[in-house]
């Protein structure tokens, strides 16, 4: 284990020697999982080494493993990789921003089979940055339905004109449009 | 059953043998702080020598596994072939080829061997029902997955009769094949649980042990799926019971001190032991058990602590030998102050097992453990942990374990 020191506290990770004997795509989960899960619960101190080794281990270790095996010459290898790609896009998509490239140029491979499943991943990636996006719009809209409840009030008061009114109106219904496109699609 | 004591909590507490520190941190485990500073600084990661006169088990990849069942076989086509013979060499797993190596702390299985003859009328039902376990553990690990010995012996009902049977023949094939058990891919099933400050991972599945409510990750039998990402532990708590496991996970008590906790509910499975033994070597963290004082807590711990005679050929991977029993010891009854109404009489057979611990050559060897024995054995009395609630719900997570760990007070 790779062991990261502040003050009396220790913290452990998976050292290189464990990752390099990982499936290929398992090192960009790790690294994933930490950023996004784990490493705000550090010390700042143990933050800034833990991302430098993060770094280490993606140039070093996870990018390499995983071209190597979408490159590998075994069909049968790719196909593996593939499939667990596919995986991860179904449970984690977030996770594979980091390997994006490679999965767009591992969708032109020349067997069919791998080709199709990256399509899916990548399929399941975007699905994945809509629903994010739908999700910061959706809370735009409440705080915008909060507004206009105000409005409301205000122009029952004759506090506001008309085309005010409307101007406002017409943009809280243009984003709500919006969202349920959105959500028509996925 | 003990009855449960009538009298306050409050009361007892005033009147408990020893002063008990409160509100103790992490802060104030200066001893432990610095078992686990050595720990790190040391990295036990020794290798394990193989004592000579004992025979060495690996634990082997799928691949390995396939090789060794091939060359099994072949082997013994040529021994047909070439001199008509067809003898399978096994490794003798009777008690008088388990041997106590000092120096390692286990219970290791000795090079003595037993024959199995296939062309013999009184062991062929013996070695067809190995060889029929050697053909199952083949697809198994050609498939890459698991069974549980139950499914084992429904493999072949007629053959094995017996579940008996079958389970005697995987360990044959286990001791045969010089793999351990994980590596043939049968497993038992799991009912171990552990909780805490660890991320692992199941093939490509990230498991948080800290966010999966009170009842924690059942321990999965596929251990070979199974590693270590991330820890920030300090050290590692086994517990006998569940019911001390509710009590600490209700409480959440690895948020305060930094732990893994897990139990075995009881005597422990084979998964249980084998994922301790893993944390242990691989995050290299001090590991306490609480268990009953009684002499079947002290087994159990003892099995955690240098493996049980069953399964010795296993013993490398199965046990911890740098665990600690932090309690409940005999001479804490007196100290924590156990009302004598939570104290249970000794009945024959719990006199029967402590002698037999007493006469073990790893207690004598343990002069601390040796002495709580002996001491448990003049008092003729047992108690359990829960016995511990007599001074209160919470005493246990805030008093008597916070004070065991600072004072250093254990085996």
């Amino acid at each position: 284990m790779k062991i990261f020191k502040h003050k009396e506290r220790i913290f452990q990770l998976a050292d290189k020697n464990m990752i390099e004997g990982w499936n290929a795509e398992m090192p960009l989960l790790f690294i994933g999982y930490i950023r996004e899960k784990r490493m705000s619960t550090y010390p700042k101190s143990v933050q800034k080494d833990v991302n430098a080794y993060l770094d280490d281990i993606l140039e070093n270790s996870a990018i390499p493993m995983l071209l190597t095996a979408i490159n590998n010459e075994d069909v049968e290898v790719r196909k593996n990789v593939a499939k667990s790609i596919v995986d991860v896009s179904e449970n984690n998509p977030s996770m594979l921003k980091i390997a994006l490239n490679h999965m767009e140029k591992a969708s032109n491979d020349k067997n069919k089979e791998v080709a199709n499943t990256m399509k899916k991943a990548l399929k399941n990636y975007q699905k994945c940055l809509r629903r994010l996006k739908t999700a910061a719009k959706r809370k735009e809209l409440s705080a915008l339905r909060k507004k206009m409840d105000e409005i409301d009030v205000q122009f029952a008061d004759d506090k506001i004109s008309d085309s005010d009114y409307i101007k406002e109106q017409k943009n809280y219904l243009k984003l709500k449009r919006e969202i349920e496109l959105a959500e028509e699609v996925d | 059953m003990a009855k449960k004591s009538r009298i306050s909590s409050k009361s007892i507490k005033s009147t408990a043998s020893k002063k008990l520190k409160s509100n103790l941190t992490m802060e104030n485990f200066t001893i432990l702080r610095s078992m686990l500073k050595k720990n790190l600084q040391e990295n036990i990661k020794q290798e394990f020598v193989q004592p000579p006169g004992t025979i060495q088990i690996d634990d082997v990849q799928v691949e390995e596994g396939i090789n060794r069942i091939n060359k099994l076989t072949q082997d013994l086509c040529d021994s047909i072939i070439n001199n008509g013979s067809a003898i399978l060499k096994i490794p003798s797993r009777s008690n008088k080829n388990i041997i106590y190596d000092k120096t390692l702390d286990l219970l290791l299985l000795g090079n003595k061997l037993t024959s199995k003859n296939l062309l013999s009328l009184i062991s062929v039902i013996d070695t067809t029902r190995l060889m029929r376990v050697l053909e199952l553990v083949y697809e198994l690990l050609s498939k890459d997955i698991h069974a549980t010995k139950r499914e084992i012996f429904y493999g072949d009902v007629n053959l094995f009769q017996d579940q008996k049977n079958s389970d005697a023949s995987i360990e044959d094939v286990s001791t045969l094949l010089k793999t351990t058990r994980n590596s043939t891919h049968i497993v038992a099933s799991a009912k171990g649980t552990a909780i805490g400050r660890l991320r692992i991972k199941d093939k490509n599945d990230i498991i948080d042990l800290e966010g999966l409510g009170s009842g924690g990750w059942t321990i999965s039998p596929m251990l070979d799926n199974i590693e270590v990402l991330e820890s920030d532990a300090e050290f590692i708590l086994v517990l006998e019971k569940d019911a001390a496991m509710i009590r600490i996970s209700e409480a959440r008590w690895w948020r305060k001190y930094p732990c893994i906790i897990l139990t075995g509910k009881g005597a422990a499975d084979m998964a249980t032991r084998m994922f301790l033994k893993r944390i242990n070597k691989v995050l290299n963290l001090p590991t306490f058990a609480l268990m009953d004082s009684d002499p079947y807590g002290h087994y159990i711990f003892s099995v955690y602590l240098r493996g049980s005679k069953r399964l010795s050929y296993e013993s490398p991977f199965l046990a911890t030998p740098n665990m600690h029993l932090l309690g409940v010891l005999s001479k804490d009854l007196a100290e924590y102050n156990i009302p004598d109404n939570c104290r249970i009489p000794m009945n024959k057979q719990d006199n029967k097992r402590l002698d037999e611990m007493l006469n073990e050559d790893f207690v004598k060897n343990n002069r601390r453990w040796y002495e709580d024995l002996r001491l448990m054995k003049k008092l003729k009395v047992k108690a359990e942990i829960q016995a511990l609630s007599a001074h209160g719900f919470e005493f246990l997570t805030e008093s008597y374990l916070p004070n065991k760990i600072e004072s250093g007070d254990w085996i």
